[in-house]
């Protein structure tokens, strides 16, 4: 068992190595005898069974190829849950994962729309407590989007400091496919990987990413849009709030290969830095080879809109707390937007302070 | 000693570098309703973002003084909870957030207390009746794809229940309906009523004013105060427009 | 405007590649310490100098290559030692100057006298005569604008010593420690507390070492409350045998001092321009980067500011055009490092004919500068199929108290324009090139008059083709 120091989260190009932004790097370790519980509450339309590496080996993914040995190394076993053509699910598939009391946990998923169909995936990554030690967790979601289907991927990941959580999302689509990802960070030292290859004509992807860091939190991200065919689009949000000594590294990746004529691309990022201690690190890039397209990204890190402030203020209210509001409403519009009772009843319970509303 | 509610002496507004009020002189005294007209430009609505307090409006000269106490730098929280309120022309939208969480949050600042939702949801529901304003509209994000009519009456509800001292009514007309502009105007004399405060009431058109009792007219040109008279200006203005000023 | 006095006495026997029989050295050596002495000796250096380009040499050995951007693979560093051997020329013959270069300089109507100095070929091209003109004039208000080699040791030697590559040191990067042991010409300027020189100084007054320019060092020091505009190459095509440009540009901006730097650089397209320029601006002090960038191969070039003091600011206006065979990687470095600071960066970058653009950045807002303003817009047209153009922004920010603001957008050029040009009886190139042109105003309206016509004449050149 080595301890060597591995790269994962690359960034697909890379720039001047003293702003430490390339990659992420820790520290190899020993992923066997993980285990793979979890639980599931899966819509009666949903078939459920193993898939062979042959049917996902070539989906790409972004943590790379160096953490994928470790994982490869403990997920012998994948799922595969399957929905057929033209049938529109409109019931979510739950996933539910409790890390704690395991020292290491992995587990690998393969979902498949069959053309036209609809399919809703909740995935909520929670800790339950865990040793001083902390656990290592790892989930790779791999998804291939038939023809006109719509595929919705909606990740929590509420977990500790201690906890450390490599999580990564490979998603390839057919032609008018349409991806929505929702990722909700709040809390744990986490490597988010996620990449779409856009290789259907006409598909979409929306990648809505909510991050909500205190403490020693730590969230390293990388996130790649592939235009592949033409008329593609995709659109990437994500909005944060860091407090405490919180850090984050946002990787956003639009890249227009040649042949992807009339796609358009747009990335942006809203972050409020709570605290003077905490490390904000971007890095929004568009990489392009095709003249028809259009392209835009935008970024806004620090103060609120001014005129949003004014507005405010005139109500009589401080700044502070306007920043408080603004960051509560931004979790709570995430968390609205998880499609199961009981998973959003306990999200809600699980962060700070418990946020009670009238809905 | 007069009951001045707003004093208004001597103001000189810059911004961007270019000084856009000059030299104005105001006083409202409580109860009282004033309009302020003036052609497209003039600097109204830089007055009213000014006693508002917006930072991008630098003072340059003058002051402005609430019941006495001079707020020319205070904090535009500061002057809200002295009882300041602008209706603004072209409200912002805050997604993410309720109007009724909103509200809620503005009231338990200005009155330091914590609000029991039992009365709030009362007086909201009826304030909300009074304007026509579907109650749907609470659990809404702020602003968030309301039509130019709701937003307005979504400020107006906001006035009702904030019920400051003196209200700054920025074109709260323009792009209403003719129902619209009456149910606002409801709403507005509902205000005078209730809270006996002070409006200045920014417009260039004069719908809004058919429902009000007007104490004093102002005309702004050009940043400067040209004229002040009774409610009988603003009959004269609407049949002979600003030409008379404008040289 | 520019005087232009033309140096009759021409021998061209001089301008020829050096005779090999006169050459000490093999090329297969590379650059060795004892070239780097010789060097020094032939330079009449100053000790201190000579340690440090021995040191620059043994840094510049023990350094890796850049493992991103363009490839530099077609760069032959060991040949570039010819030219700074002593004894070199660094002439080269006109006959072998490229016919792209020679007929950017008929269209864009430059005297024969003057396409030699920009050739390398001729010599003393008006250069001197009219430098020591402009030296004269602004001597009178106190400032200092002398070639590096006498600013070592002369009167401001001391200085030049506390100053030189402290703000870029060896250590940066591979080709800033070249620079160090091999730069060679180059200017100094000083400009005195209070002083305002109405007239851009350029240097392109200053070629003396003919052909050279490849490893010129530039130091600027404007000290407090003074103003200067300096200027920075010419947008007609520098040719050079030699293909590494490897130059280094230090400005020092004094308290309330404000210093433009303007570029245009439109080097040859068999060049490798890997420039390193970089400011450091006291308390209330501005720098002000204009830059359009033209021409090379390939091109690593990103002016870096330090904002050291309260409310110092930077701005950057640049705008890149990559063509066919040429790969630009530009952009720009900020650092804020104090209270109140600001940063404006306005950039655009055309790629054509295969050509490739990366707009390259970095923004970083250490903790000490609370209220620090950035506001950051790039934009980039595509004007074909076959071009590239990447952006890659990056932001370290780590106060509570910064206001950061990013927008960039890619795109083609838009169909209605060309059509609505054309109905005004416009071919569809000139159409293009119109728009392009328009595109690039963002650096256009920041340039003296007579560079923004030739930059304007430039762009149109390229666009509509025929140039290499």
């Amino acid at each position: 068992m080595s301890t060597k120091e591995i790269t994962l989260n690359h960034i697909p190009s890379p720039t001047w190595r003293w702003l430490k932004m390339n990659h992420g790097k820790i520290t190899a370790f020993d992923a066997s005898g993980a285990t793979h519980d979890y639980t599931e509450k899966i819509p009666s339309s949903i078939d459920k069974t193993k898939a062979d590496k042959a049917e996902y080996d070539n989906i790409k993914a972004s943590l790379g190829a160096d953490f994928d040995e470790i994982f490869n190394e403990a997920v012998t076993e994948t799922s595969k849950y399957v929905i057929k053509p033209g049938v529109k699910e409109s019931l979510p598939l739950v996933l539910r994962f409790n890390y704690g009391e395991h020292a290491v946990n992995a587990n690998r998923f393969v979902f498949e729309t069959g053309e036209n169909a609809e399919l809703t995936v909740l995935m909520d990554f929670a800790s339950g407590g865990c040793g001083d030690e902390g656990n290592v967790s790892m989930a790779k979601t791999l998804v291939k989007a038939g023809k006109n289907s719509k595929v919705s991927i909606i990740q929590v990941t509420r977990l500790g400091e201690n906890n450390r959580f490599f999580n990564d999302i490979g998603i390839e689509t057919d032609d008018n496919a349409e991806i929505k990802i929702m990722n909700l960070f709040v809390g744990g030292d986490v490597y988010q990987g996620c990449r779409v290859t856009l290789s259907g004509e006409a598909s979409k992807v929306e990648k809505n990413i909510g991050y909500f860091l205190n403490g020693n939190d730590k969230l390293d991200m990388n996130y790649i849009v592939d235009h592949i065919a033409p008329n593609t689009e995709c659109n990437i949000d994500a909005q944060g709030v860091l407090q405490g000594t919180s850090e984050k590294v946002f990787r956003g990746t639009i890249d227009f290969k040649n042949g992807c004529a009339g796609a358009v691309g747009g990335e942006i990022e809203n972050v409020l830095m709570r605290s003077d201690d905490v490390i904000c690190r971007s890095i929004p890039v568009i990489l392009c080879s095709e003249e028809d397209v259009a392209g835009n990204h935008g970024a806004s890190i620090g103060k609120l809109d001014e005129d949003l402030l004014f507005y405010m203020s005139s109500r009589g209210l401080k700044e502070d707390d306007i920043y408080d509001i603004i960051s509560d409403a931004r979790l709570r519009g995430f968390c609205r937007q998880i499609p199961d009772d009981e998973v959003r009843r306990d999200a809600r319970k699980s962060f700070n302070g418990g946020i009670e509303t009238d809905e | 000693m007069s009951d001045s509610l707003l004093e208004i002496k001597n103001l000189t507004v810059e911004v961007g570098g270019k000084e856009i009020l000059h030299d104005i002189d105001l006083n409202l005294n409580a109860g009282e309703t004033h309009v302020l007209m003036g052609p497209n430009g003039a600097g109204k609505t830089t007055l009213g973002l000014t006693i508002m307090g917006n930072p991008r409006y630098n003072v340059t000269n003058g002051s402005i003084a609430l019941e006495g106490k001079d707020i020319t730098d205070e904090a535009v929280n500061e002057r809200a909870k002295d009882g300041v309120f602008l209706s603004f022309q072209a409200p912002v939208e805050v997604p993410g957030i309720t109007l009724s969480e909103f509200l809620r949050n503005a009231l338990e600042q200005k009155t330091g207390k914590r609000i029991k939702f039992w009365e709030f949801k009362k007086e909201v529901e009826e304030n909300m009746a009074l304007l026509d304003m579907d109650e749907k509209y609470l659990q809404r994000d702020l602003n968030c794809g309301f039509s130019g009519g709701e937003k307005k009456k979504a400020e107006v509800l906001q006035l009702l229940m904030l019920k400051p001292k003196i209200a700054i009514l920025d074109e709260t007309d323009s792009g209403l309906d003719v129902d619209a502009v009456k149910t606002v105007s409801k709403g507005i004399e509902a205000y005078r009523k209730k809270v006996g405060g002070a409006l200045l009431v920014i417009t260039h058109s004069t719908k809004i004013l058919s429902a009000l009792t007007v104490d004093k007219t102002h005309v702004l040109v050009k940043g400067s105060l040209v004229a002040e008279g009774d409610a009988s200006l603003i009959d004269e203005i609407n049949n002979n427009g600003f030409a008379k000023y404008e040289n | 405007m520019r005087e232009k006095t033309i140096v009759s006495d021409i021998d061209r026997n001089i301008y020829n590649i050096k005779d090999e029989e006169k050459d000490n050295y093999k090329i297969e050596e590379g650059l060795t310490p004892e070239i780097v002495e010789h060097l020094s000796r032939e330079k009449h250096d100053p000790e201190w100098m000579k340690d440090f380009r021995l040191k620059s040499l043994d840094i510049y050995n023990k350094t890796e290559m850049p493992d991103w951007g363009p490839s530099i693979e077609g760069l032959n560093v060991d040949e570039i030692v010819t030219y700074v051997r002593p004894n070199t020329d660094m002439k080269a013959d006109w006959n072998e100057v490229p016919d792209d270069i020679k007929n950017t300089f008929d269209r864009l109507g430059i005297p024969q006298a003057e396409k030699d100095s920009l050739a390398g070929v001729g010599a003393q091209y008006d250069s001197e005569v009219v430098y020591h003109n402009v030296r004269k004039e602004v001597e009178e208000q106190g400032v200092i604008y002398t070639d590096m080699e006498s600013a070592l040791n002369g009167e401001y030697a001391d200085m030049v010593k506390e100053h030189f590559m402290k703000l870029v040191p060896p250590t940066d990067h591979k080709f800033a420690a070249l620079h160090g042991a091999v730069w060679s010409g180059g200017s100094f300027v000083y400009v005195p507390k209070g002083v305002h020189l109405e007239i851009p100084l350029q240097s392109y007054f200053r070629l003396n070492a003919p052909g050279a320019g490849q490893f010129e060092h530039t130091l600027i020091i404007v000290e407090d409350d003074a103003y200067l505009h300096f200027i920075e190459g010419c947008s007609a095509p520098k040719y050079n045998v030699a293909n590494l440009h490897a130059g280094c540009v230090e400005l020092y901006v004094g308290k309330n001092a404000t210093l433009r730097y303007s570029t245009i650089e439109n080097w040859s397209k068999n060049m490798y321009n890997l420039n390193t320029k970089r400011a450091k601006v006291e308390e209330g002090g501005k720098i002000e980067w204009v830059s359009g960038s033209f021409g090379s191969h390939v091109s690593y070039l990103y002016p870096m500011s330090v904002l050291n003091g309260k409310g110092a600011r930077a701005e950057f206006t640049g705008v890149t055009f990559a063509g066919e065979g040429q790969n630009l990687d530009t952009g720009t470095k900020v650092v804020h490092n104090a209270p109140d600071t600001s940063s404006y960066i306005n950039t655009r970058s055309i790629s054509k004919d295969g050509g490739i653009s990366t707009f390259r950045s970095a923004v970083v807002v250490n903790k000490n500068a609370k209220n620090s303003k950035v506001a950051v817009s790039c934009e980039s047209l595509m004007v074909d199929n076959i071009s590239r153009s990447d952006t890659i922004p990056a932001m370290d920010i780590r106060t509570q108290y910064a206001d950061v603001g990013h927008e960039a957008k890619i795109g083609k050029i838009n169909d209605d324009e060309i059509f609505y040009i054309m109905s005004r009886g416009l071919s569809e190139e000139e159409a293009k090139a119109m728009i392009v042109s328009g595109f690039a105003d963002n650096v256009g309206k920041e340039l003296p008059v007579e560079y923004a016509v030739e930059m304007n004449n430039l762009i149109r050149l390229e666009m509509k083709g025929s140039i290499g």
